[in-house]
């Protein structure tokens, strides 16, 4: 076990107090792991209160050469929290203050370790949301979200993170702080705030977001349709989307998903279905009646077997609350899971999730399937026990093969999670060097001594 | 011509160049007229014909369709003009994934004329849709009035190709809408007026065409009327595609007032938005209702505010929601105080209000630098900030055409270095006059 490098405690101390510093074993051994596979340790972890605290904190490290890792609530899902190198972790938990909401600008202005969820609701109290609503949004920061530039149910609709900042506060590796964009819908030169999301902390700290936000739609329909065949539900998807409706959600649970929640959430989904689709439409309440007969019309055509419509905010809630808690009850499963985020255009859903199947029969692997199946992306949740390492290596070539067949399907290797130090090696299968070599030039530009993240993203 | 220069010349004799002083000047900007011009007809030709200039140290200019070459500070001297006009072709459509990908030169109408077919629209209204080519519109991140609606560039280019400085050629995003692999290069792209690179390829999601517009028009004297018709829909979730609001106020008189607001819905819709609108909207408002090709010929009428002539200026003021009638309030005083007519066009949804001037005295210069300053002060106080989109061609030496807040500009000048270390992209229009 790696000794804490006291010297640096002594430092963070100085600059956060020493309660506002972890440094035993006991300590670092919580902190070096997050929602993923991977595993690092920190050499000491920081809570600050405050932005002054931190440019303090990223300047000291760079005098040091040592690395700076930003951690929300660390529930991503790719290693992109992880300290592969050691190093100092700040962490948020310290910083959760909503500082303004404005509905007359449309805009709410927090601090890094906001919950989604917490500003979800308190943006209810004014009849607004925050369109982005990653299924971690209970426990997931906003700069997390940001970091990773996350999505959910509600991007179909509505877009990802990145569409809904404004801007951003962030400390640079060499301590100083940075404002880009702000109150306004748009600024001149690069789009550095685009650019700043979805970077996984490779750039910077960020200590403020500006995020856009939206009144709530007047009135939801939520269905949850029953198919007997996996691919009576994907072409539904295709024929929803190929007839260009684009419904708030459009999420897809295949049979041992369903199993799962059933068994631990208690919720009541058809357990003998293939596979189920839990569409919602929102709007003004005298347009809604008419989508959900459409779509109802095209997954009849399609063979769905039982549809179900909400009929209040109780049955709505229970909906939504297997599918949000799907992933968590996979876990239950086998000691290990792995999650994919591959993506493919949404026509050639059908044939991914046939090949997908096949690969897993070919590894043995024990899957299923979540979709955000108007977006084309796609989750299949491999369950496992990593202490098993013939099964270990089953499962880590069988998720090489599937991030590889949506790459040829004309998709990505990920659409919402993010690369961090999972999926660096599949990076390749997407771009070339010189590609590769154009991304790096960013992060010259930013962080050119490496401090920020280091071992993310690039192969 | 120095000798470097010529023998690039004859490197590329077979690439479509151009050297006759006729096609020179269509590719004039401002005063600037290239030594040659070349139409690469493919990007693979491009990034050859890039790396030979790379190689010669030759500044290029970038042409699209040219119909926003003044946009922006002035640009600097250079030797030739890149046109992408024979980057025409269409990569990629696929109608059942609502994508599209098509090379840069590709005009927006031809776009538009192409997928309408299918029952799609690319959601953007930009001025001059007609020549401007989807690479020129990126680079520059023009947008119209349905940008309150479906967002800018940003919100639905997924991803493209480029050719960098040194002739490198580069793919960055996809065709899914989502996509998290690596950093968004789109987005670095989008707005950066050539300085990084030459776009050769991109990809949109598109949406079903839009089937029925509900427009509300209200002419109203009084600001405050307008006001409160906007704040009706303000904190609802209708499909307003686009609101608009066109006044002049002439020595601090509000003349010819118009807001329309435009609901996109669809057929089966219309009848239950029309009553809900008459519920809505308690001022003298009269309503319309358009196919969505109609409509979007009265909506291409809004081109001609963009069209600038030699003698006017036009600003771009980009401020908190909220504070768009604060600032119609402070033109009106100031078009009192200075007894000058200013013309304006806003898109109140987004915070955005472009207003127009007139210069019609000659020694206008240092009054035109003086209202600046204090218009960027007043500005500032909003939380908000004003650039010139453009301006006669001999004013351009005295302005800061954009406004960059605080301490940004480095880490941009940085960039431009990183992406563009030898200046072979053309300098002058951009911000800090990258």
């Amino acid at each position: 076990m790696r000794m804490a490098n006291m010297g640096l405690v002594k430092q963070c101390r100085k600059i956060c107090g020493k309660k506002n510093v972890l440094h035993r074993p006991i300590d670092l051994l919580l902190y070096e792991y997050d929602a993923s596979m991977e595993k690092g340790r920190p050499d000491v972890i920081v809570f600050p209160e405050n932005t002054a605290q931190i440019q303090e904190i990223v300047r000291m490290a760079s005098g040091m050469g040592v690395p700076v890792i930003a951690r929300g609530s660390a529930t991503n899902l790719c290693g992109g929290t992880v300290a592969f190198s050691g190093g100092i972790i700040i962490e948020f938990s310290r910083m959760k203050n909503i500082l303004e909401i404005n509905v007359e600008d449309q805009l709410a202005i927090v601090e890094p370790g906001v919950y989604n969820l917490d500003l979800q609701n308190a943006l209810a109290k004014y009849g607004y949301t925050f369109a982005p609503d990653p299924a971690s949004q209970k426990v997931s920061t906003l700069a997390g979200n940001a970091a990773m530039n996350a999505g959910g149910p509600h991007c179909l609709k509505y877009g990802v993170t990145v569409n809904h900042v404004l801007g951003l506060e962030m400390v640079l590796p060499n301590g100083e702080l940075l404002t880009i964009g702000g109150r306004v819908s748009t600024a001149p030169g690069y789009d550095l705030t685009g650019i700043m999301n979805g970077s996984e902390g490779t750039f910077g700290v960020i200590t403020k977001l500006y995020l856009k936000i939206i009144p709530i739609p007047e009135s939801l329909k939520t269905m949850l349709i029953s198919f007997t065949e996996i691919e009576h539900a994907a072409n539904s998807v295709s024929s929803i989307i190929a007839r260009g409706i684009i419904p708030a959600t459009l999420e897809y649970m295949d049979n041992l998903c369903i199993r799962t929640v059933v068994k631990s959430l208690k919720v009541d989904y058809p357990v003998d279905a293939a596979a189920v689709l839990i569409i919602e439409v929102d709007g003004p309440a005298f347009t809604l009646d008419e989508q959900v007969k459409e779509i109802e019309s095209i997954c009849k055509e399609n063979g769905a077997t039982d549809i179900r419509l909400a009929t209040d905010d109780n049955e709505r809630n229970t909906l939504w609350t297997g599918r949000r808690g799907a992933l968590g009850a996979m876990t239950r499963l086998k000691p290990s899971i792995v999650v994919f985020d591959g993506t493919v255009p949404r026509n050639r859903l059908p044939e991914a999730l046939q090949r997908i199947d096949e690969i897993s029969k070919k590894f043995n692997l024990q899957y299923g399937t979540l979709l955000h199946a108007g977006d084309g992306n796609i989750h299949p949740i491999i369950v496992y026990d990593e202490r098993n390492s013939e099964e270990t290596n089953r499962v880590n070539i069988g998720c090489q093969e599937i991030m590889k067949l949506c790459v040829e399907l004309g998709g990505t290797i990920t659409g919402e999670h993010g690369v961090g130090r999972e999926k660096i090696q599949a990076m390749k299968y997407l771009f070339n060097p010189e590609d590769l070599h154009a991304m790096k030039k960013l992060k010259t530009v930013f962080d050119p001594g490496n401090i920020c993240n280091p071992g993310k993203i690039f192969p | 011509m120095d000798n470097s220069f010529t023998k690039l010349i004859d490197k590329l004799k077979n690439r479509n160049i151009y050297l006759d002083k006729n096609t020179l000047s269509r590719y004039t900007t401002g005063k600037v007229a290239p030594f040659a011009v070349i139409e690469p007809d493919s990007p693979q030709i491009m990034s050859e014909v890039m790396r030979e200039c790379y190689h010669h140290k030759t500044v290029v200019n970038i042409w699209g369709g040219g119909s926003h070459q003044n946009l922006g500070g002035q640009l600097q001297p250079y030797d030739i003009t890149l046109s992408t006009k024979c980057l025409n072709k269409v990569i990629d459509y696929e109608p059942d994934n609502l994508t599209l990908t098509v090379e840069s030169g590709n005009t927006l109408t031809g776009i538009q004329n192409r997928i309408k077919a299918d029952n799609l629209f690319l959601p953007m209204n930009p001025p001059f849709s007609l020549s401007a080519t989807v690479g020129g519109l990126a680079a520059s991140n023009k947008f119209g009035s349905f940008a309150q609606y479906y967002g800018t560039f940003r919100d639905f280019m997924l991803g493209g190709k480029a050719v960098l400085a040194d002739g490198q050629l580069i793919r960055f995003g996809g065709k899914t809408v989502k996509n998290v692999a690596g950093y968004d290069m789109t987005k670095l792209f989008i707005g950066s007026m050539g300085t990084i690179g030459l776009l050769t390829e991109l990809t949109f999601k598109l949406i079903p065409f839009p089937e029925k517009i509900l427009s509300v028009h209200l002419l109203a004297d009084n600001p405050d009327i307008l006001r409160s018709a906007l704040g009706k829909i303000k904190h609802t979730a209708y499909p307003v595609l686009s609101s608009v609001l066109f006044l002049d106020l002439e020595d601090g008189t509000v003349r010819n007032p118009a807001l329309n607001i435009d609901f996109q819905v669809r057929e089966k819709d219309v009848k239950n938005y029309q009553t809900e609108i008459n519920r809505i909207f308690t001022q003298d408002i009269t309503m319309s209702e358009n196919d969505f090709t109609e409509y979007n010929k009265r909506v291409k009428s809004y081109d001609a505010f963009f069209d600038i002539d030699d003698s006017e200026i036009l600003y771009e003021w980009i401020v908190p929601k909220s504070q768009i009638f604060g600032l119609l309030s402070y033109l009106q005083k100031e078009s009192e105080q200075l007894n000058r007519n200013i013309k304006v066009l806003s898109y109140p949804g987004m915070g955005i209000l472009y207003s127009k001037l007139t210069t019609d005295e000659k020694n206008d210069v240092s009054a035109l630098v003086t209202l600046l300053t204090a218009r960027r002060q007043y500005v500032k106080s909003l939380r908000g900030l004003i650039n010139i989109k453009q301006c006669p061609g001999q004013l351009k030496q005295h302005f800061d055409m954009w406004d960059m807040a605080g301490d940004q500009f480095k880490w941009h000048k940085r960039i431009k270095h990183e992406f563009d270390p030898t200046g072979i992209f053309a300098a002058g229009r951009f911000v800090g006059g990258i």
